[in-house]
């Protein structure tokens, strides 16, 4: 406790996560005095969060109704387990529904060909979305990294059997998908 | 969406409380069987003991929904009513084995009440914790027990009442003095 190191969640630190996990347990409790706080704590995370993988405006919505549902099951909270991740599993949930919203809101409005969407908007989901990817290849050993971009055409692929190379692929994006499920909490 | 704080405040306070609701509702599932045992074995109309029921349902939600120190009263009130209340139905099987008729049974009940409500008191008494605590401990014990006292009416509903009441007495004066 004490240290004040940011996480990246809406400028969380090591205390204030020590102390939304006390008072979220509180809440759990049926403590009310300890609401406040935690919406305190959890709302700029959440929106964080939500930002780092929406458009902008999705994003508020999804971390609104992220909000609501960690009140509503603020009850369920299990004390041993860390309030932050809890908060953040579910706006991870939130956002999923909200991409799919958006995907199905695109395939009814019949956009003629997404590939040529040059909107601010995409370019700005493409950019956020290709410093994730880069994020987590980084994370990647070097190895899994070299094979998941020639896989990708990226890169020369190794003069190795088929199936070998295969295998290779399916083990390092099998890493990839741990690691970006640990830094993004979904799929 | 958009909502400004205010509103998003509000929204959550209320998703909090129908949360908590949501789970004191199936949290209060006790009730049902106790309520079903008590009306099966009943030897005379089971109005009254539907009627305590429904209270013991209502105060399980309410206990549960609070939250603290009320909550974690609800499984000692249920375990300590659960004396008064094996008693009192165990009574008409008890009458039956030594000759006598149901009604004679149900006579026998307003002593097993008494009784039955002084020991879940006296219970309560040893393990409550915090004033608040045992007073609603006190309460699910007294509706409980009281399933099983319901078909002699008031007076046994009374006869709980005034057991765990005096069982419990000691405690909740010292408690009281403390505080």
């Amino acid at each position: 406790m004490g240290r004040t190191t940011q996480n990246g969640f809406g400028g969380v630190t090591a205390a204030d996560r020590q102390t939304l996990n006390l008072c979220l347990a509180r809440l759990a409790d049926g403590d009310r005095g300890a609401f406040d706080t935690v919406f305190r704590l959890a709302f700029p995370a959440l929106r964080a969060f939500a930002a780092r993988h929406l458009h902008v405006a999705d994003a508020d919505d999804a971390a609104q109704q992220a909000l609501l549902s960690l009140f509503a099951r603020a009850a369920e909270y299990d004390p041993s387990r860390d309030a932050l991740a809890f908060a953040l599993g579910i706006v991870a949930w939130e956002v999923r529904t909200a991409r799919r919203r958006r995907q199905r809101r695109r395939e009814t409005c019949a956009v003629p060909d997404l590939a040529t969407d040059t909107s601010p908007e995409s370019e700005a989901i493409d950019g956020q979305l290709r410093a994730s990817l880069a994020e987590a290849l980084g994370a990647l050993r070097p190895s899994d990294a070299a094979t998941v971009l020639a896989q990708a055409g990226l890169a020369p692929r190794p003069a190795v059997a088929g199936a070998t190379f295969r295998k290779r692929v399916e083990r390092a994006l099998d890493r990839l998908r741990d690691i970006w499920r640990k830094c993004h909490g979904v799929d | 969406m958009a909502w400004t704080e205010t509103t998003l405040r509000r929204r959550a306070r209320r998703a909090y409380e129908l949360g908590r609701l949501r789970r004191a509702i199936v949290a209060a599932w006790h009730a049902v069987p106790l309520t079903g045992v008590a009306v099966a074995t009943t030897c005379s109309g089971t109005g009254p003991t539907l009627l305590v029921g429904l209270l013991l349902g209502a105060t399980l939600i309410a206990c549960a929904q609070r939250g603290g120190g009320m909550a974690r009263a609800v499984v000692p009130g249920l375990l300590a009513g659960l004396v008064p209340l094996a008693a009192t139905l165990a009574a008409p099987a008890l009458a039956a084995a030594l000759g006598d008729s149901c009604s004679s049974a149900c006579r026998l009940l307003s002593g097993i009440c008494v009784a039955g409500g002084l020991a879940a008191g006296g219970l309560l008494a040893v393990a409550g914790r915090g004033r608040g605590s045992l007073l609603a401990a006190l309460a699910i014990a007294g509706l409980t027990g009281g399933l099983g006292c319901a078909a002699l009416g008031f007076a046994g509903f009374a006869g709980v009442a005034g057991g765990l009441a005096f069982g419990a007495a000691p405690a909740l004066l010292r408690r009281g003095s403390a505080a």
